[in-house]
């Protein structure tokens, strides 16, 4: 019952908040709904129910290990939301808080979607709730990358769908009785008829993949995430990335079970250690520095698919990374989105020394790009380490090497950009520069939490949490 | 125990500096005091445990658990790591008191408390990297290590060359720790535990090529940080931008660490070495020493002449530990240890007279404003003490009995001379080679001393800064003698010093050369073999000493009738010298450029306006340049490359929907090819 | 040539110093005039034509005196024995001419017909500087005749340094000053800087015209007329410039070196 709470609260404030009259208390159904929401999933982290609700949803030890990073990523991102929208007053946030809103409820609900049509219908519904989201800002520029957003997901979307319909006829054709829930489907195992699970999988990888944000269906990303706000950006890089992954680990159970585990890992790997390449590639010569955070998030998805493919260890450590993902991205984006508003340029050409303008968001950023980068004691350079360590206890010696040689790529371009930004002298595109943003606490707390949480995370990883992981690692692989 | 009591003040220091920030001078006293105090307690810890002869000084000792299994922080202690925390804390002891002095410069510009926060925090993590117990502990502090490191280059971050010099010491931190790591993840990997205890003499289970891949990843990783050519670039460039203490700090001690991996993985971890492991480092240390020196002779900058000479006398230290190696191979243990001591030796020397040269620097800096020796001079009236104390860190490097660069550097040769028996192969020529280039270097490190102590103490001032340059402050002094002390030990007592060194030697070569190296009751060094080559500087300052007597009585007999008069040096006749009839740092060194050109290329650019004849100019410029082979033909190329791959790269995001649609569609086509 | 050929022709032209002192010094050409010998006898009561003809006004003929040449002053172009009608004024061939006061170089007088040559040093100085002397050149504003006739000292036919003289680079190691030219303005000081700088004890040789009297450029306003007023000279050299037969006559005279068979009182 209390599952169906955490879709049904987010929603039910996204209809109130449509329907609320005033533009300026409206904010405030954000940090509400988003702290039950946040009391909700962390209640149910505690103390799970001993079964799912419902054979086509329910609250499952995978969403239990992978939903209550969403929320809280989202409680940060809701209380910077109050002051940011009262920073854009003069636009009417009557569609943005609502489609905020609905995108928690459904991104729930897709982490607890535990049936295959399901799952796409959740999945999709959250691409449609964030459209507006990234329309915000009304620019050409944010029109472009809202259009592309909706085309290439749109893409994933019907390459999923068709995905979808594989594994299910791949079922019926091995026999079964059209139970196209995950754990009906996994139950079937090897009795799948193979080919059709090849292609199912090839399919669903590359379109829930493009939601993800993988190499290289990742070409939208750069544009929509460097038109977004702050805040709408770290909810795609932290919230709707993980819910991809989580479709793009339910169907590889169902794929390891039918017996095609290999091929699967092996496709997980060669995908993610491309999207690390193609990451690192590009953020080697990047001027803009949301777009930068862009390309560091694909590279980051390039990161769990590779821990994903490990599978044990390295899953294992590619959920704690979900964690220290959504965190870390919190605190950078919402810091980038502070040093935006105050700049008014994005590019190393327009923007430097905001070390001096904004001190603190720049001190954020900086350590947010520490954190990103792995350096201790952030949490970000135990769960990557885990994973080069798991990488080497299975082998993949070679991949490991290459897994460090791009991060070390990535390094250098995030930091070439991040240090052109904070320091040297300051200058600011006068034309765009937001004369109302000042560096108020409302502003400069969110991100601070969400980066001593990425911290802590690393240095006191909580027992339940790390129990959850493991729960869920078993319930996606159970070996023997 | 003493060294938790000092790992304690430096974090009391540290919490005590930033607390008290807005109060400059408590800060200070603070900060910089329990860091001292740290400094003390190290310093005794490491001497009392080298001296007492025990192998290992502490145990494994868990000093965190993480809730991640088998993420924990282990320190461990053994003679390899007590002489280095030796190193740490006495250097950093000496810098602690020079910065009480020194930090009041930055007084209402720069944050204070901020400073020596740091400072004290890289204390403490140097520290932990020497007595990290396992894989986790050491990893951790040595990225903290590199991470307030550059901070600390970046403190002056308003120049843009400081900015800039933090952000190429960032990424080739992260290099190395890039290749550390995968080192030790090989090793592990096999060892299947992250603790050291597991790792030693694991090279065995592993093959050859795992063993030599991960012999080249921790070269390259440990030479990234400890500065060896050819992957030094960012020493330059990093050192001399820094505050003069953390300079100090970085070129004493943090390099050092590098020596320290090398060191405890070649000889600990990766088991026997075969041949070509010791001939490498051999080569690398004779380049490093060759061309650091060179680069050094041609600086006028006088930090970044230091600098250069850091990395000679690593290249040196590298010497004495290829040799090692190679003797190890060979079998010759008792060589093997020779070589050893002398390697660490002349860490434990560098540590000591480089930070004394830079400190000296420091004092320079402060009262001139600049670092540029072409508009110093003169300061030796103006500066005694400071000018004395670099005077001796002068002699010392240039490795000038009776001080402590001689010895072991006399150390050094005598390993390598006695190498060439070592073996019948064509790699024996290697070590009267290396002997050779040695030599070269320490005449061209006097040489590049002269220069240096010359241009900037002596004749006479070449700037009203110089001209106004008053004495240094008392700390800043007591730091600078400290260490002076020190070298003057370690060059007149090394048969008392290399005592300590007996259960290093035990443990990593198996034998302990104390006794065989010291003769007649420890006045005179031997080289431990039966042709027995010995010196004692102790005689010589002892001979001077008592010989002193004899000019004196023949002064008094003869000389008192002499009449002295006292007039103004010559100076052909000229209306009175000018610093314009000095020597400048540029040409004093021209010869060398000369000579060496092949290696500098330099450029020379000379304009000149003139009125009505070329010989009445009104304007000269003079412009010379150097190339700077490393960054034009290596690192440039390669990140030239790297940038223009990026952005054709570029085009493939070039916002035509249709091509990301295609993306999609050939990624489709691809996989499904795969996964058939 | 190569280190062999070079030792081959040494070996065949031995030693080509000349004998002198210890044998009879070299020819010198007819053009060599030599010094002066000045008869005031001889003079004509009336007559002043060397007065007028000397371009340095090195010959005066005060009313009722004897007629005086001062050699210091003489620059050697011998018109006054042209024109001279008594031939009271002759040249004698004679390289002899250094001199240790500067009165000793006016003549006319009688008694003073020629120049009473230089004594050696006293004992003390003799025996320092005798065996070695090294000596400072200061060129100051001259048109460097002087010194090329010195440098030809340095040669192998003349080796001046067979007898420990030397030519040093500072006048810290010097024990001597050697001056020619008649020290312009511009080169006062450093003629001063270096006399300073020498050790004690020291002594100081005017060589030429210039250095003694000014020689040609006598009287005019950028030059001081010689050493003279400047420092204390011990050794007059007269000459313009001084054949090379006379600086080493000189030197060695100062030095006592030129053995009894070529004293002159």
């Amino acid at each position: 019952m209390k599952e169906l709470l955490l879709i049904i609260v987010p929603l039910v404030a996204a209809a109130l908040a449509a329907l609320w009259p005033n533009n300026r208390t409206r904010p405030w159904f954000l940090p509400v709904a988003a702290l039950m929401h946040t009391l909700l999933s962390f209640g149910l982290l505690l103390y799970p129910p001993e079964a799912p609700f419902h054979a086509w949803f329910g609250y499952d030890p995978l969403a239990r290990a992978m939903l209550p990073a969403v929320s809280l990523l989202f409680l940060g991102c809701a209380a910077y939301g109050v002051p940011y929208l009262q920073l854009r007053s003069e636009r009417s946030n009557r569609v943005f808080v609502p489609a905020f809103l609905a995108a928690l409820g459904l991104m729930s609900a897709a982490h607890m979607a535990r049936h295959l049509g399901l799952l796409w219908i959740a999945t999709e519904a959250v691409t449609l709730s964030s459209v507006p989201l990234l329309h915000f800002n009304n620019t050409p520029r944010a029109f472009e990358a809202t259009w592309k957003y909706l085309l290439v997901g749109g893409t994933g979307i019907a390459l999923s769908l068709l995905g979808s319909f594989c594994l299910g006829y791949a079922s019926l054709h091995g026999g079964g009785t059209g139970d196209l829930t995950f754990a009906g489907l996994v139950a079937q195992g090897a009795s799948l008829s193979r080919p059709w699970v090849l292609i199912a999988w090839v399919l669903l990888l590359v379109g829930y993949g493009t939601k993800m944000g993988l190499a290289p269906m990742h070409t939208w990303k750069p544009d929509a995430y460097g038109e977004a706000s702050g805040i709408v950006g770290a909810m795609l890089a932290g919230g709707v990335t993980t819910v991809a992954f989580t479709a793009v680990l339910r169907v590889r159970a169902v794929v390891e079970a039918a017996g095609a585990g290999v091929v699967a890992n092996r496709t997980l790997l060669v995908i993610g250690l491309f999207s690390m390449l193609v990451a690192a590639l590009f953020l080697l010569s990047a001027r803009d520095f949301k777009r930068m955070l862009a390309y560091s998030s694909v590279e980051h998805m390039g990161i769990l698919s590779f821990g994903a493919a490990l599978g044990g260890a390295g899953l294992w450590a590619a959920f704690f990374h979900v964690w220290n993902n959504s965190m870390t991205k919190g605190a950078l984006f919402l810091s980038a989105g502070n040093i935006r508003r105050a700049a008014g340029g994005r590019t190393v050409d327009e923007v430097s020394g905001m070390s001096v303008i904004t001190p603190r968001s720049a001190a954020l950023f900086v350590m947010g790009l520490f954190a990103v980068t792995a350096c201790p004691p952030f949490g970000p350079f135990f769960s990557e380490l885990l994973i080069v360590k798991s990488a080497f206890g299975t082998g993949h010696g070679w991949a490991a090497a290459f897994f460090l040689g791009c991060l070390l790529l990535a390094f250098f371009g995030l930091t070439r950009v991040v240090f052109a930004i904070v320091y040297g002298r300051p200058r600011q595109a006068a034309r765009e520069m937001d004369p109302k943003f000042r560096e108020t606490l409302a502003v400069i707390v969110p991100p601070v939490l969400l980066l001593l949480l990425s911290l802590w995370l690393g240095l006191f990883t909580p027992e339940v949490l790390r129990q959850s992981w493991t729960a869920a690692v078993q319930q996606l692989s159970p070996t023997p | 125990m003493l060294l938790t009591f000092a790992l304690w003040a430096y974090v009391a220091g540290m919490a005590g500096a930033l607390v008290l920030q807005r109060a400059e001078r408590l800060a200070n006293v603070l900060g910089f005091g329990l860091a001292a105090l740290g400094g003390v307690c190290g310093v005794v810890f490491s001497v009392s445990s080298l001296a007492a002869g025990r192998a290992v000084t502490i145990a494994p000792v868990t000093l965190w658990s993480g809730p991640i299994p088998d993420v924990r922080l282990v320190v461990e202690a053994d003679a390899l790591s007590c002489f280095f925390v030796l190193i740490v804390s006495l250097v950093g002891l000496a810098i602690s008191v020079f910065s009480l002095g020194y930090a009041r410069t930055y007084y209402g510009r720069k944050n204070v408390g901020v400073l020596a926060a740091v400072f004290n925090a890289l204390l403490l993590v140097t520290t932990l990297v020497f007595i990290a117990g396992n894989l986790w502990m050491f990893l951790i502090a040595w990225e903290l290590m590199a991470l307030l490191a550059y901070g600390m280059v970046s403190f002056e971050h308003e120049d843009r060359e400081a900015r800039q010099a933090g952000v190429l010491y960032f990424i080739m931190s992260h290099l190395d720790a890039a290749c550390i790591l995968l080192g030790f993840l090989m090793l592990a990997q096999a060892a299947g535990d992250f603790s050291f205890a597991s790792l030693r003499g694991i090279g065995a289970k592993l093959s050859p090529q795992q063993r030599d891949a991960a012999f080249m990843l921790f070269v390259i990783g440990f030479g990234i940080k400890a500065g060896a050519v050819p992957l030094h670039i960012w020493l330059p460039v990093a050192h001399p931008v820094a505050p003069s203490n953390i300079s100090a700090l970085m070129s004493g001690v943090l390099i050092k660490t590098g020596i320290y991996g090398l060191v405890r993985v070649c000889f600990e971890f990766l088991g026997p070495p075969p041949m070509w492991w010791g001939a490498s480092l051999l080569a690398a240390g004779t380049v490093s020493a060759v061309l650091g020196v060179l680069y050094a002779l041609m600086e006028h900058d006088l930090k970044r002449l230091l600098a250069y000479h850091s990395i000679e006398n690593i290249g040196i230290i590298l010497m004495g530990i290829g040799a090692a190696l190679m003797f190890l191979h060979t079998g010759h243990a008792v060589l093997a240890s020779l070589a050893l001591i002398a390697g660490l030796y002349h860490t434990i020397n560098h540590a000591v007279f480089k930070a004394l040269l830079f400190l000296g620097a420091g004092a320079v800096l402060h009262a001139t404003h600049t670092r540029n020796m072409e508009e110093m001079g003169g300061l030796a009236k103006r500066m005694r003490w400071t000018s004395l104390f670099f005077l001796v860190g002068a002699v010392a490097i240039s490795a000038l009995p009776p001080l402590n660069g001689f010895v072991s550097e006399w150390l050094t040769y005598q390993s390598l001379l006695q190498g060439f028996g070592t073996t019948t192969s064509l790699v024996r020529l290697m070590f009267p080679l290396g002997g050779a280039m040695l030599a070269l270097t320490g005449a061209l490190a006097a040489a590049c001393f002269v220069k240096a102590f010359g241009i900037t103490f002596l004749a006479q001032p070449r700037s009203d800064h110089a001209r106004n340059a008053h004495e240094a402050s008392l700390p800043v002094l007591i730091g600078q003698g400290v260490l002076t002390a020190a070298c003057v030990f370690l060059g007149l007592f090394p048969t008392a010093f290399l005592k300590l060194l007996d259960p290093l030697t035990q443990q990593l070569t198996g034998h302990q050369l104390s006794q065989q190296l010291t003769l007649a009751n420890g006045l005179v060094l031997s080289d431990a073999t039966a042709q027995g080559g010995t010196v004692s500087t102790l005689g010589i300052t002892l001979m001077a000493v008592y010989l002193l007597p004899v000019p004196l009585a023949l002064w008094a007999m003869f000389g008192r009738k002499a009449r002295t008069r006292i007039a103004p040096t010559w100076d052909c006749g000229q209306r009175g010298l000018t610093p314009q009839m000095e020597y400048t740092a540029t040409g004093f060194s021209k010869p060398l450029r000369m000579i060496f050109k092949a290696l500098f290329r330099p450029r020379r650019e000379v304009q000149r306006e003139y009125d009505f004849s070329p010989y009445f100019a009104t304007t000269l410029r003079f412009e010379s340049h150097m190339e700077e082979v490393f960054q034009t033909r290596f690192y440039r190329p390669v990140n030239l490359w790297l940038l223009r791959l990026s952005r054709r790269l570029r085009a493939l995001q070039a916002g035509s929907l249709q091509a990301y649609l295609i993306y999609v569609f050939i990624t489709l086509v691809a996989l499904l090819l795969f996964a058939s | 040539m190569s280190v062999h050929d070079t030792l081959l022709n040494r070996l065949k032209r031995g030693c080509e110093t000349m004998a002198y002192p210890k044998g009879p010094a070299p020819a010198l050409p007819d053009r060599h005039g030599g010094a002066l010998k000045v008869e005031a006898a001889k003079c004509d009561a009336s007559c002043s034509a060397c007065v007028t003809v000397c371009p340095t006004e090195a010959i005066a003929r005060p009313a009722g005196k004897p007629v005086a040449l001062d050699l210091g002053r003489c620059i050697f172009c011998a018109e006054c024995v042209t024109v001279c009608p008594t031939k009271a004024i002759t040249q004698s061939n004679d390289h002899r001419m250094a001199v240790r006061q500067r009165e000793d170089l006016v003549l006319g007088d009688t008694g003073k017909e020629q120049v009473r040559l230089a004594q050696a040093l006293d004992e003390k100085l003799r025996r320092l500087f005798g065996r070695s002397l090294k000596l400072r050149q200061v060129s100051a504003a001259g048109c460097n005749a002087c010194e090329a006739d010195t440098n030809v000292l340095g040669t192998i036919g003349w080796d001046l340094g067979r007898f420990g003289i030397q030519f040093v680079a500072s006048p810290r190691h010097a024990d001597g000053l050697l001056i020619t030219g008649p020290v312009s303005k511009n080169m006062e000081l450093a003629l001063k800087k270096t006399y300073i700088a020498l050790p004690e004890p020291r002594i100081v040789i005017a060589l030429g015209a210039c250095a003694i009297a000014g020689g040609p450029f006598i009287g005019h306003p950028q030059h001081h007329n010689g050493a003279s007023g400047l420092v204390p000279v011990d050794l007059f050299i007269p000459g313009c410039p001084p054949h090379p037969l006379t600086i080493l006559d000189g030197l060695l005279r100062l030095l006592d070196r030129l053995g009894e068979s070529d004293a002159r009182r």
